[in-house]
């Protein structure tokens, strides 16, 4: 039988190549792997990721980390869901939350009743109907009940938190756990006659042989394009935005258990709450506006002064056509990247962990490994992505050449064909894989103002009931305390 | 809405059941051909667990024969003549990292001969001939089981009649259609029913659908059988809770153990019996006219699957119910998703052919290593290190897949590298206690023929 391999390395740490030690190095302890970490601070991470969905909690848990202490740790804050500002007509607003709309009625889903009541004019926006919804507007905050008969049960949440204290939580946790950090900066990377990546030479020369590779260096993909060549699906036909100003800023007013992310001239903008300061930054396409007027935008719109100097970061939408080549896996942005719209990098990090996990490589390479994880991947990037166009695809504005663009462009025909289906008759195209349920269809969906032409002939008779879930969700919010008497904070002294 | 189902069986009783439910005007038109509607395999059918999960399972009465199921036996597939049992219900238990099919190989790679599926309470409740309904207390032994009911097609489909109101009309004597769709179906007394949906129930003949959509892909060359011959037998002792399939040299025979009764179909090549294709049609709904059961697929029902099946293509077509005269998007979807799992049944039926040990037996040597591109796949893996990809739209859980290929006789090359931080000797006590504790479990159980008689008391 085949037998175990000896060594990892991990090339970069940014977010991908800390969460990646720390994973590995909970998970491989005892079994006699050796995990290093070897990363440059002259070229430094992108660690702006700082919005995440509820998944993260499965990963905190795995590694058995304390909410409290994780929260303290990285300044972070609640989240129940995202606020799209803008994205069907200008002056629209709705939440994405992180829980689902109403209850069925008369054994048929919400959704149809509400499409029904709303033809008769007898229904609030369709938001109305969502607890967590309700939760950030008031922005209140109380863990999911764990009755799972109470409608305080029927919501997730994620946290709001800075990228680069979340990467130095997780260094602490991944050396405590034997993974050895080294700095430096990779100069060469030497492949064995089987293509198999042998070493990287540092520039002091120093060489470091691993027989797995994890390339985690960011969007340039050291290993995995530099060395290796993968090539790159290009999606920006749909997703043209390329760029992006980031800046922080103070919070002004309560500070929001949601995520904010506001339709601009050619892009958006997002805002997001911490506990010390509101992350900002404007997304946009450079085919449609020009840097200095993207970066006077952003301003335009921040709640108070700039903290920091505005940074520029580029990018290309779009995946790695092999994540996982011979020995190197490529996990974070060296993987691929898609906007950050719906807070999916870091989850997309933690499915290429969990995945390397479960099919995490023998000495004798057995190319199947790799095939898979290839195969997971590329069904998981696609469908966030078809996810990711639909907030584009869903909306009516014709006010700029970027929004003409995005609302007249050809789909991929799997998100055409789900579009179609729910046009149709209000029916949303699950699968089994990937990470975007119905219930966050049917938000933008009906956020976006795209109703179904026709009504499923169940529905009709759901008045009382849709009534009577309004009440209870006032209610149960009226009894939540508030955001921020309970985020878990830095203790002074401690700091 | 009014929606015309045809067909005699259950497959039509439970699609009239289905759509009445979801509030559709249901009238039920007979072809006086009797069948199932779900292929002609006989007169009793076996509903796997996932049936039950289901709300009309939930409303139906207890069905007078009916007998209780935990699993399914496998004779004669692997090699060597080696028997097995297909559990329902959760099997073993993870130890720390590592997945219970993990424990399984560390144990064989220690010596120790085992299998799978032992560990499932089901499996020693079968073979104790025990039977208890499975606990809501996640803390209870109980609650590990999963239910399976073996049913006697005519009274379940009496049943499903009961629990809806139908509107039932004179046979139908012949289908008016046009351009792509129904026009009209003319019944023996001479009467033109008229619908906005026609249900095709009538089995692998397909006698609506087969007009506007004839198209039928055929899985000869994988599930070689094309005849099927039916016996039952009157039996007067309790019978087991479980189906016995068993294969031979010219294919395979199930043993379905009704309570009171127990119903033999023999699956063969050639010679006598009933014919029938193995496969699926192209487009299940076009214009108007949609099929459900055998007249959408037909998978001979080695894991049990076409009940199943016909419940989800029901509740499929309840939540598609259209709106309107152009049903192209309903359509299009229900197709997508009646395809998918119908192809996910079959893989897991051609399974049993693609793996089987009948060694020098010109039909089995044939079927060997035949099947799917994702088939193979998930064998290629599960030979590589025990991992089972689950696709979109399967039936089969992992537990499942892991059950039928580790009873095949199927090992992976390697062990799982996490499991290294594992010492033997904590996999060993481990899989000691487990065994302990489901023995225990399985002494507390009563018998199934002491449960039967409860249920039959009720019916
Ligand atoms: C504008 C923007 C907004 C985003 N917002 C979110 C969000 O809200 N939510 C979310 O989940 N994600 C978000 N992301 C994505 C998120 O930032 C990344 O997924 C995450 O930071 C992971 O980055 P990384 O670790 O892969 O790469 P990086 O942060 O770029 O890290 C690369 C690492 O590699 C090292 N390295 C590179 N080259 C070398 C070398 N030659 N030698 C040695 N070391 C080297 C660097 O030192 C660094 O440590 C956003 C991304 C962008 C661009």
């Amino acid at each position: 039988m085949a037998g175990n391999i000896a060594s990892v390395l991990i090339v970069g740490g940014g977010t991908a190549g800390w969460m990646v030690a720390a994973a590995l190095g909970h998970k491989l302890s005892g079994t006699g792997i050796a995990v290093t970490l070897v990363e440059s601070e002259a070229i430094g991470t992108v660690g702006v990721g700082e919005a995440t969905v509820p998944h993260i909690r499965a990963f905190n848990q795995a590694l058995g980390f304390d909410e409290a202490a994780f929260m303290a740790a990285t300044n972070a804050t609640f989240k129940l869901g995202i606020e799209f500002r803008n994205w069907g007509r200008i002056g629209d607003s709705y939440i994405h939350p992180f829980g689902a709309f109403g209850q069925p009625i008369g054994g048929v889903d919400f959704h149809h009743q509400w499409i029904a009541l709303r033809r008769s004019g007898r229904a609030e926006p369709f938001d109305h109907y969502s607890l967590p919804v309700a939760m950030a507007r008031a922005n209140r905050f109380a863990h999911p009940a764990a009755d799972p008969a109470s409608l305080a049960s029927t919501y997730g949440y994620a946290y709001q938190f800075d990228a680069s204290l979340y990467a130095r939580f997780l260094r602490a946790q991944a050396e405590a756990k034997g993974v050895t950090r080294l700095e430096g900066r990779v100069v060469d990377v030497t492949q064995d006659e089987r293509g198999h990546v042998s070493a990287v030479t540092l520039d002091d020369g120093r060489r470091l042989s691993a027989d797995l590779f994890v390339d985690c260096s960011g969007f340039r993909g050291l290993l995995i394009e530099g060395a290796l060549a993968s090539g790159y699906d290009e999606w920006t036909h749909w997703l043209p935005c390329d760029r992006a100003w980031a800046v922080p800023c103070a919070n002004v007013g309560p500070i929001g258990p949601y995520t904010r992310a506001t339709a601009l001239h050619a892009g958006w903008a997002w805002r997001i709450p911490l506990q010390h300061r509101a992350g900002n930054g404007h997304v946009f396409a450079s085919g449609f506006t020009d840097e200095q007027a993207a970066l006077d935008r952003l301003l335009g719109q921040l709640d108070a002064a700039p903290l920091a100097e505005p940074r520029q970061l580029r990018f290309t939408a779009g995946k790695r056509r092999r994540q996982w080549i011979g020995n190197t896996v490529a996990i974070g942005l060296a993987a691929g990247f898609l906007e950050p719209l719906e807070s999916t990098s870091i989850h997309l990090i933690q499915l290429g962990i969990e995945r390397l996990l479960d099919l995490f490589p023998t000495a004798d390479w057995d190319p199947l490994d790799a095939a898979e994880f290839n195969r997971l991947m590329d069904l998981e990037y696609e469908r966030v992505r078809d996810f990711i166009i639909l907030h584009y695809a869903a909306t009516q504005r014709d006010d700029t050449p970027f929004w003409n663009h995005v609302r007249t462009m050809s789909l991929p025909d799997s998100l055409a064909t789900k579009m179609a289906l729910w046009r149709a008759r209000g029916v949303v195209v699950n699968y089994r894989q990937g990470m975007f349920l119905e219930p966050s269809w049917l938000a933008v969906y009906l956020g976006q103002n795209i109703v179904p032409d026709g009504i499923d002939p169940r529905a009709g008779a759901g008045a009382a009931d849709a009534a009577a879930m309004l009440r209870n969700i006032a209610s149960t919010v009226e009894r939540l305390p508030t955001h921020e008497s309970v985020l878990p904070r830095t203790l002074e002294a401690a700091a | 809405m009014r929606v015309a189902v045809v067909g005699d069986g259950v497959a039509a009783a439970l699609a009239g059941a289905v759509l009445a439910r979801a509030g559709a005007a249901v009238i039920r038109v007979p072809t006086e051909e009797g069948g199932t509607g779900l292929g002609p395999f006989g007169p009793a059918l076996t509903a796997m667990p996932d049936w039950q999960a289901s709300d009309i399972a939930a409303a139906l009465p207890p069905v007078p024969g009916a007998s209780f199921a935990l699993g399914i036996a496998f004779a004669g597939w692997a090699a060597n003549g080696g028997g097995w049992f297909l559990p329902f219900g959760d099997v073993g238990a993870a130890l720390g990292p590592i997945s219970f099919a993990q424990v399984i190989a560390r144990m064989r790679a220690q010596g120790h001969a085992l299998r799978f599926a032992d560990f499932a309470l089901a499996t020693q409740a079968a073979q104790a001939g025990r039977f208890a309904p499975p606990s809501p207390d996640p803390r209870s032994p109980l609650s590990t089981l999963a239910m399976g009911v073996h049913y006697p097609a005519e009274a379940l489909a009496d049943a499903l009649t009961a629990l809806a109101p139908v509107q039932a009309v004179a046979p139908l004597v012949r289908v008016e259609h046009s351009e792509g769709r129904i026009a009209a179906l003319v019944l023996a007394d001479g009467a033109m029913l008229v619908a906005d949906l026609y249900v095709d129930a009538t089995g692998g003949d397909g006698r609506l659908i087969g007009h506007l959509s004839p198209g039928w892909e055929s899985w000869a060359e994988c599930l070689p059988c094309a005849r099927a011959t039916v016996t039952a037998t009157a039996e007067t002792q309790p019978p087991p809770p479980y189906a016995f399939h068993s294969a031979d040299r010219d294919g395979w025979a199930a043993t379905i153990p009704l309570d009171g009764r127990r119903v033999e179909t023999r699956f063969s090549v050639a010679g006598a019996g009933t014919p029938y294709v193995n496969g699926r049609r192209t487009a299940a709904w076009r214009g108007n006219c949609v099929a459900l059961g055998a007249a959408a697929g037909v998978i001979e029902p080695v894991l049990g699957a076409p009940l199943l099946l016909a419940l989800r293509q029901a509740e499929r077509i309840a939540a598609l119910l259209p709106h309107a005269a152009d049903q192209s998007a309903e359509a299009a979807e229900y197709n997508r998703l009646t395809a998918a799992e119908l192809d996910r049944a079959r893989d897991a039926a051609v399974a049993l052919w693609a793996t089987n040990g009948r060694v020098g037996e010109p039909l089995w040597d044939a079927a060997r290593d035949r099947g799917s591109d994702q088939l193979r796949w998930t064998l290629d893996l599960y030979r590589s290190r025990g991992r089972v990809p689950l696709y979109d739209e399967e039936l089969l859980s992992r537990a499942d897949w892991i059950a039928i290929l580790d009873g095949q006789g199927l090992r992976p090359r390697r062990l799982d590298p996490l499991g290294a931080a594992v010492s033997d000797a904590a996999v060993t006590a481990h899989a000691g206690r487990l065994r302990d504790r489901l023995l225990a479990a399985v002494r507390q159980m009563p018998s199934h023929a002491d449960q039967l008689a409860r249920y039959r008391a009720a019916s």
